[in-house]
């Protein structure tokens, strides 16, 4: 394996530079996705975050406990069916259902969990799957009112659309003729912040490590104390719970809720989703949703003709795709995109721990090649790859091709990892040379790269700012 | 209670239990060797009904989706050809199913082998309606089914199709005992069941043995399909519901079990017909309801199912 | 009578490796099981004796080369190596608790394809013949020694002609223990079946020995005759509890 591009202590002030460049990109991601998109774009990216949501509600079960529960569509079903009838028909507002959404989730976890996690493995993930099949009609029941409440077959309509009140007209996207997604969207981009925050915390409490213990060797954390069947029940409760909130942000954004949303096909949609993302791991909900929302959207477009015979993507097809990926994943993935990226990033920089002294486990200069570094060749190639693969992107964009485009867009946003990185690096190399561990030949290339990096990051930055002010 | 009407409906239910046994028997022999739930059982004999369908009606281009115009013979099979046809690539199916995508991953965590029958399940689905259209097709009935075409007893109708499809049932699951009890391969199928590892130390092939029990399931699957196509109109989504009745059924009988699955299959389909017809509570809309808390609550209660084989889990 | 169910053949092991992910339990084994002996492996737990007949029969992940009469074995697979006539009885007996005793000498009959697999049925039965008081019952509700000695005839069915044992003490009272000994030694000395032994009691096990091999952390530490080895101050005193 080759040595890492850079290689930095925790918590130095070169690891932080890289975080800022990190977090920009989410911030920059998040302000500008209501600004530049189209009203009917904003929907998607609003219900790739909800499925986000849920995803990480499976994945606290699945991915964080071990346990095989496939069935939170039924979970997001009853949050999104209980929002709509308060909302409807009780007037409620919107904040005032979150705590109560919460804890019908969280009791609905309960009496689910207590006897579903008494069975293990496959039989679990027949029993959720069953709890998913039979949710839609459950929908339907006339006795105890229930069908008054969900609309029965006819599904529920919220009759007032989600709009942003007048003081929250200052938001990106959040104006006049297309508020109301833009404002949904600030509204659940606030939603899933808090979640994972909380997830983040709760996986590293007390209870969290118990969860992630029982996953790892149920009868090794059993002899060490913890009661199994309560943290599993706690941690199924926790998660139907979040998979309620994330109906209660699907009913919000559609406005509409029905029995045929919440089928056994949603159930799989998360499963899909959670594998593309990455099992056990807290990004991997919101990249596989993502992902799940925006290939169905992409196959739609796809017409090829093969012969006497068209591939239609508007039919069955995404359903193949989504097959095929899953299929595809278990086998050469099993990480998911996540750990994908992770190697990626691992290529590229390398963070040395700390000794609780506040040095870092291992000398950096372990990790550092020495003179015969090529380093700042690979930072300046990578410094000079960015612009032209920006041009080429540029020039490919007006070719009316959907995988044409697909790829012209991921050409152009090889500059947004290409120039920070050659930048880092070029300086890293700089400093390496000044100090003596580099031959005077890797001068020249270090600071191009710098240069050109620099230049690169910055025309980003100011794209995006240039973007931001135009549209805002 | 109308005597007359309730053994009508028991009649009625019948033809949909044996149904159910078929599939949950294809689900049975597969949990039986690999330990593994077969979600796609449903869609791949679907599949198979597809090909019977092509079979039966000869080349028309319409119902092969072009390219595989070629493949299509010239003349119509007769009903017995096309389903044994049928049956023979379900075999074939079955088989390259578990060589390809089941064996590499002997070692894989169970969320694995769920992801990859979940996306053989959507990719087969898929499959259908790209070739042959989401709408729904005559399949002819195999068993004469039509008005009058019956036996009477005791003033309820029991059609001839119930019992040609039983007749069918019962006889291929003596067949299965037969092989099972009779047999080398049967009783290498029972060792492999039971241990891989020592299955292996006898000498059993392991991998082979197994790819005999998805071919032996996939067969089972394709008759279940072709038996049922004609009352239920083929179409992709055909056995997705029978699916989760068979999950239903298996799991109620034990899932290890052919005879739990023939008995659980009567008890699933019965309640279907029957508890939906006597409970006001619960309506058609819901007849799939009793099934399936009927598995949870036999999974609760005794996780082996009524005839499965307990066992012992090592910690 | 029955000497000529048995070919002559001898086991050779060369420089085999074996590891369980990143642990290597064998680092190197040489030794050789000749034709119609009794030889035996002792060691302490976890030395790596049960690794070595797992690793002989390709159950893990190994290096090195096994050679099986003349034929290089190294490669082949478990089942194939039943064929080849070797047959491993593992640690805790590896019969098929819900098969009925019938059943499992059957299945351990698999590989052949002869006629004389009922006959082999009757002589096993006269052997030992409280298998034959509970040819139809379930083999797990056999008991301990019971079970064993099914083990131990499942794996004659296949007319092995060298058989691996791993164990065969374990769990059993001192009585049952010695009588299957005494089995084991009729059975060399009436059809020459070459045996291989690993065993933890090695009082019993290098009195039915010709030659014993001493494994200590994956490496062979002592070997020789069996006399040789009890007469070693070293293996009295960490072994045979002098």
């Amino acid at each position: 394996m080759s040595a890492p591009l850079v290689v930095v202590a925790k918590n130095s002030a070169e690891h932080k530079r890289w975080q800022y460049v990190q977090w920009a990109y989410v911030a920059g991601f998040v302000l500008l996705t209501p600004l530049v998109l189209q009203p009917f774009e904003i929907g998607k990216m609003n219900r790739a975050l909800i499925m986000g949501v849920a995803i990480l509600a499976v994945n606290l079960v699945v991915g964080f406990n071990g346990m095989l529960a496939l069935g939170h569509s039924a979970f997001m079903g009853i949050g999104a069916f209980v929002t709509a009838s308060l909302v409807q028909d009780e007037n409620w507002d919107y904040w005032m259902i979150v705590p109560v959404v919460l804890i019908v989730g969280f009791l609905i976890g309960v009496v689910v969990g207590l006897p579903a996690l008494r069975v293990k493995g496959l039989y679990l993930a027949l029993v959720t799957i069953a709890q998913a099949a039979v949710f839609p009609s459950l929908v339907n029941i006339d006795e105890l009112g229930i069908a008054a409440r969900t609309g029965g077959p006819n599904g529920k309509g919220v009759s007032e659309e989600v709009i942003a009140p007048s003081y929250w007209e200052w938001l990106p996207g959040v104006d006049g003729a297309r508020g109301g997604s833009a404002y949904r969207y600030w509204v659940i981009v606030l939603m899933v912040a808090i979640t994972i925050l909380l997830v983040t915390n709760y996986l590293r409490s007390r209870a969290g490590r118990a969860v992630l213990a029982i996953r790892d060797n149920e009868a090794g954390a059993a002899v060490y104390g913890v009661n199994l069947p309560i943290v599993k029940t706690m941690n199924f409760a926790i998660s139907a719970s979040i998979g309620s909130l994330a109906g209660l942000m699907w009913c919000m954004d559609k406005g509409f809720v029905a029995g045929q949303d919440f089928t056994f096909l949603l159930a799989v949609d998360l499963i899909i989703g959670l594998v593309l993302g990455g099992v056990g791991a807290i990004q991997g909900g919101l990249v596989g949703g993502l992902f799940v929302v925006w290939v169905n959207d992409l196959t739609k477009r796809i017409s090829i003709p093969l012969g006497l015979y068209t591939l239609n993507g508007d039919g069955p097809l995404a359903k193949a795709i989504f097959g095929l990926i899953l299929i595809l994943f278990t086998f050469f993935a099993p990480g998911g995109i996540v750990s994908l990226g992770r190697i990626i990033v691992n290529k590229l920089i390398k963070v040395v721990p700390l000794t609780p002294a506040g040095q870092p486990i291992e000398p950096l200069s372990n990790f550092d090649p020495g003179m015969e570094s090529t380093r700042a060749d690979v930072a300046m190639k990578m410094s000079i790859a960015g612009p032209v693969l920006l041009a080429v992107g540029w020039l490919l964009m007006n070719v009316n091709n959907l995988l044409v485009g697909v790829l012209a867009f991921g050409l152009r946003m090889g500059i947004l990892v290409l120039a920070p990185v050659a930048m880092l690096v070029g300086s890293n190399e700089l400093a390496a040379h000044a100090d003596g561990n580099r031959p005077d030949s890797a001068k020249g290339p270090a600071t191009m790269a710098r240069t050109l990096g620099a230049l690169g990051f910055l025309f980003v930055i100011g794209y995006a700012v240039q973007r931001f002010v135009l549209t805002y | 209670m109308d005597l007359v009407l309730l053994l009508q409906r028991i009649f009625d239910a019948l033809f949909n239990s044996a149904i159910y046994s078929s599939l949950a028997l294809a689900l049975v022999i597969i949990f039986r060797s690999t330990g593994l739930l077969n979600f796609a059982q449903g869609e791949m004999a679907t599949f198979t009904a597809y090909i019977a369908f092509v079979l039966l009606s000869g080349p028309q281009p319409r119902l092969t989706g072009g390219g595989l115009a070629g493949l299509v013979p010239g003349v119509p099979f007769p009903i017995p050809l096309a389903i044994i046809g049928a049956v023979v690539c379900g075999m074939v199916g079955g088989a390259v199913t578990e060589r390809a995508l089941i064996r590499p991953l002997e070692r894989a965590p169970d969320l694995a082998l769920v992801n990859i029958t979940i996306g053989v399940l959507l990719a087969t689905n898929s499959l259908m309606g790209q070739w042959w259209g989401t709408g729904p097709r005559v399949f002819p009935a195999v068993f004469p089914s039509g008005a009058g075409q019956n036996f009477t007893i005791l003033g309820a109708r029991l059609r001839y199709s119930t019992i040609g499809v039983w007749a069918v049932l019962l006889a291929v699951l003596v067949l299965l005992i037969l092989l099972l009890r009779q047999t080398r391969t049967g009783l290498a199928f029972r060792a492999v069941s039971i241990s891989h590892a020592n299955a292996e130390l006898v000498g059993v092939r392991v991998g082979t043995t197994l790819m005999y029990g998805w071919a032996l399931a996939s067969g089972f699957g394709a008759l279940a399909a072709c038996l049922s196509a004609n009352s239920v109109l083929l179409e992709p989504n055909m056995m997705l519901r029978v699916l989760v009745y068979a999950f239903a059924a298996a799991t109620l009988g034990g899932l290890d079990s052919p005879k739990g699955a023939l008995i659980g299959g009567l008890i699933i389909g019965l309640s279907q017909t029957l508890i939906p017809a006597y409970v006001p509570f619960i309506g058609f809309e819901l007849s799939v309801l009793p099934a399936l808390l009927a598995m949870v609550a036999i999974l609760l209660v005794r996780p082996a199912g009524l005839y499965g084989t307990k066992r012992i889990e090592r910690v | 009578m029955v000497d000529d169910v048995f070919d002559e053949v001898g086991l050779k092991v060369e420089n085999l490796h074996a590891s369980y992910g990143a642990v290597e339990v064998l680092r190197g084994l040489d030794f050789e099981v000749p034709a119609k002996n009794v030889s035996v492996i002792l060691g302490a737990n976890g030395a790596g004796k049960t690794t070595t007949l797992r690793a002989i029969c390709n159950m893990c992940n190994t290096s090195g080369t096994v050679t099986l009469g003349d034929r290089d074995i190294s490669r082949t697979g478990t089942a194939e190596i039943v064929r080849q006539g070797m047959v491993h009885v593992p640690q805790g007996r590896g019969t098929f608790p819900e098969l009925s005793t019938m059943d499992n000498l059957m299945v351990g009959a698999y590989t052949r394809k002869d006629n004389e697999i009922k006959d082999d049925v009757d002589r096993w039965f006269e052997i030992f013949p409280v298998l034959g008081e509970r040819s139809s019952q379930m083999a797990g509700s056999l008991s301990g020694g019971e079970q064993q000695m099914l083990a131990v005839a499942r794996a004659l069915m296949a007319r092995p002609r060298l058989l691996l044992l791993d164990e065969p003490s374990l769990g059993l009272a001192p009585l049952i223990i010695e009588d299957l000994f005494d089995r084991f030694i009729t059975l060399n000395k009436e059809t020459g079946l070459t045996m291989l032994i690993v065993e933890q009691n090695a009082n019993l096990a290098l009195d039915m020995a010709d030659y014993a091999y001493v494994i200590e952390s994956g490496e062979i530490a002592l070997h020789g005759t069996s006399d040789q080895l009890k007469n070693d101050p070293a293996v009295q005193e960490a072994y045979l509890g002098a």
